[in-house]
């Protein structure tokens, strides 16, 4: 009998001095673990906006997977002001589903802030199209994108990258002005 | 004296990667590079030194019948210590590459078999002693088997992104990088200190023999 409640007892002791320094030793570095963590995430859209700090995911609605776009979020700053909304996009064109042009573009103050090119599969027309839209550097392009049928006509991958940024756009005109401050 | 015998039995005697063949998984699974190697055989020397250190200051109040599951729970806590620490502190790519080996440390033979077999029954300082010779035992044999696979594989020596290559890329030998080319690393380097072994054992014999043909 003594032994049935010693044995429990002295592991059961054992165990929580060992919880107990791990809840100590998590202590002292969870905080840091989630903020390298963090800037990992982050590092990929800090070249859409330097002063990220903060990012909250959205789910995308349907208008927007119909467009192309595979994910939103929005960017704050590290006064957890929101800064703008960046848009990842997965658009199908000339090359087909298996291998489609993905690009992140993001806004701010209302208007086409920043794009960044992740690869794609065109070789001709889409390459062409990129090229004229990465060459924007006021935004001026990407507010105008009608113009980039000069660069490659009205193709099937100009049709499907218009269709994705146009909705980005539209969806970002919708939302910009009442996006609240960034909570935990 | 006896110290030092329980130092170089770790290291070079009964070597656990050479010579008793165990802890293989990382032996085989971190090789691929030096820094990766040197970061395990950090990881493991904390871990068994903790381990040794505590095992051996409470071997005499742990009831023998839970013997097993306390150095379990010990090592367990240890490796979750250590694998924290290196989270937040090591660089995350090198941390991302050690990968779950960190965890599988808890069930690493070296651990589990050096707290059962001596600091189960010897004093703190022997264990610390018996600790640093099986974990320098075991960095040692798994940094030379990485800076042979790395080397010839890739022909460069990297660190922290680093890399400087040694040999031309088309004299590397790709299979050494591969996880086949780690079994045939290690056969090798065992081969090898096998085989240094044996002369060093044969020199002494006919040492001890000339000596005692000439005291006739």
């Amino acid at each position: 009998m003594n032994k049935l409640i010693k044995l429990p007892l002295f592991l059961g002791v054992v165990g929580c001095l060992c919880g107990g320094v791990l809840s100590l030793t998590n202590y002292f570095t969870a905080e840091k673990i989630k903020k390298d963590e963090d800037r990992r995430a982050n590092a990929a859209y800090i070249i859409h906006f330097s002063n990220l700090a903060h990012r909250k995911d959205v789910q995308v609605n349907e208008t927007l997977v119909n467009g192309g776009i595979v994910s939103k979020l929005y960017a704050y700053d590290e006064s957890n002001e929101y800064i703008g909304s960046i848009y990842t996009i997965s658009a199908v064109g000339y090359a087909g589903k298996q291998n489609p042009i993905k690009f992140t573009i993001s806004f701010s103050d209302g208007k086409p802030h920043h794009y960044v090119e992740l690869g794609h599969g065109e070789s001709s027309q889409g390459a062409a199209f990129m090229t004229w839209l990465k060459g924007d550097n006021n935004g001026d392009r990407l507010s105008n994108l009608e113009a980039g049928k000069t660069e490659t006509g009205s193709s099937i991958t100009y049709s499907a990258v218009n269709l994705a940024v146009s909705t980005c756009l539209a969806d970002y005109l919708a939302e910009y002005t009442s996006i609240p401050a960034y909570t935990e | 004296m006896k110290k030092l015998k329980i130092f170089l039995n770790g290291l070079i005697y009964e070597n656990p990667t050479l010579v008793i063949f165990l802890g293989m998984c990382p032996a085989l699974g971190t090789t691929n590079k030096v820094e990766n190697a040197l970061y395990m055989s950090l990881c493991v020397l904390a871990v068994l030194l903790l381990s040794n250190i505590i095992i051996s200051l409470i071997r005499k109040i742990v009831p023998n019948e839970v013997r097993i599951p306390v150095y379990i729970i010990i090592i367990a806590t240890l490796v979750s210590i250590v694998d924290m620490l290196f989270h937040a502190y090591l660089p995350y790519n090198v941390y991302q590459s050690l990968g779950s080996f960190i965890s599988l440390i808890v069930v690493n033979c070296i651990i589990l078999g050096r707290a059962e077999s001596f600091a189960n029954k010897n004093n703190v300082l022997d264990s610390i002693i018996d600790a640093l010779g099986f974990a320098c035992g075991f960095a040692v044999a798994i940094i030379v088997v990485a800076f042979f696979r790395e080397l010839i594989g890739t022909g460069a020596l990297s660190w922290a992104g680093h890399s400087l290559q040694i040999i031309p890329k088309n004299y590397a030998i790709s299979l050494f990088a591969s996880n086949s080319g780690a079994f045939i690393a290690l056969g090798l380097v065992v081969a090898l200190y096998s085989f240094v072994m044996n002369v060093v054992k044969d020199n002494k014999k006919t040492k001890a023999a000339k000596t005692a043909s000439e005291s006739k």
